[in-house]
């Protein structure tokens, strides 16, 4: 018979409110099962070429350089250095994000997980792939997670995370639409 | 806390469907919640353009709905023992009519495989298990065929 030991729940932190919740809890209980809780901030890494308020640092920097034949050498500069410091200030910004994150989940875990065997997980990047990640990593038998997604025409070109977990996960995923709860 | 007594599991009495009653039967025992088993048959009337009299469209989903109702009592009577479950065959659109019979059955969760259509076709609409997953109300427990990479 199958057996289901582990279970991954992929939680949004903002929702004090969930289905996924209380599915989660039902199963877990259900199956004498323990909970890993998973949040996945996203990396931000498409917001790498835009131009960030670091832009100005960075000439500022070039400014300074000395010297008459500096005009190719502050290009140089500026162009070498722009792209490692939006980097870098977009890389601080989901640190920052990541350790608030890791705070919350605490909280989340301990007021959502109360009565079951629960540990909480904040991982980095591209929800679906990290969540397939964490699975493969907790040899997990079943996966609890909302299909709310991606919005609009993102949801229609890229599909949602939900979709993308159940078409590759290796395992059961126990999909739950939110806001809909008996 | 959410109740899972009512379980629709929708099958197509292929060999994957053995794993997916499985998953139906472990948590229909734990929960001990009514299983209503259903096989979707297609409906062919695409083909009902076609120079094909509609008795022979008609009299071959007949053919294939009672050849299936009988697989459907053999595989429920094998798979789904010590478990309160009827089998069921519906004829029509697969995801159209799971969605149908879950809301008519008051289902608590619906349980299922997601293989079903394959190449430019899974491209073009989706597979059946992602419109259920996308529009059922009561949750979704998809079941990926192990031997699929």
């Amino acid at each position: 018979m199958a057996d289901i030991k582990k279970i991954v729940c992929a939680v949004d932190l903002a929702d004090q409110i969930s289905p996924v919740v209380d599915y989660a809890n039902t199963l877990a209980k259900l199956m004498n099962a323990s909970l890993v809780v998973v949040y996945a901030v996203p990396t931000l890494s498409q917001y790498r070429g835009f131009m960030l308020p670091s832009h100005q640092i960075v000439e500022k920097a070039a400014q300074n350089i000395p010297g008459d034949g500096g005009k190719g050498m502050k290009e140089l500069v500026k162009d070498e250095y722009a792209g490692v410091q939006q980097a870098s200030i977009i890389d601080e910004f989901v640190n920052d994000i990541t350790k608030g994150a890791q705070k919350s989940m605490e909280a989340y875990v301990q007021k959502h997980f109360a009565d079951v065997e629960a540990k909480g997980v904040v991982v980095n990047g591209d929800p679906a792939e990290q969540i397939l990640n964490l699975v493969k990593q907790e040899n997990a038998d079943m996966i609890v997670m909302g299909t709310r997604g991606l919005k609009g025409i993102d949801r229609f070109l890229v599909g949602s995370v939900a979709e993308k977990v159940v078409q590759r996960a290796p395992c059961p995923v126990f999909t739950v639409r939110p806001h809909n709860h008996k | 806390m959410s109740q899972l007594k009512n379980i629709v599991c929708a099958l197509d009495l292929s060999d994957q469907s053995k794993q997916v009653a499985e998953y139906a039967v472990m948590l229909a025992k734990m929960s001990h919640a009514r299983v209503t088993v259903v096989y979707a048959a297609p409906t062919l009337t695409q083909y009902t353009g076609f120079h094909v009299p509609p008795n022979t469209i008609d009299n071959f989903v007949g053919e294939i709905v009672s050849g299936a109702e009988r697989s459907m009592a053999d595989f429920v009577a094998e798979h789904f023992q010590g478990v309160d479950a009827q089998g069921i065959v519906v004829v029509g659109y697969a995801a159209e009519e799971i969605l149908n019979l879950a809301e008519k059955e008051h289902a608590d969760m619906i349980v299922m495989g997601t293989r079903g259509r394959k190449g430019l076709d899974l491209i073009l609409f989706g597979s059946v298990a992602e419109k259920v997953v996308k529009n059922s109300k009561c949750p979704v427990l998809t079941i990926r065929p192990t031997d699929d990479e």
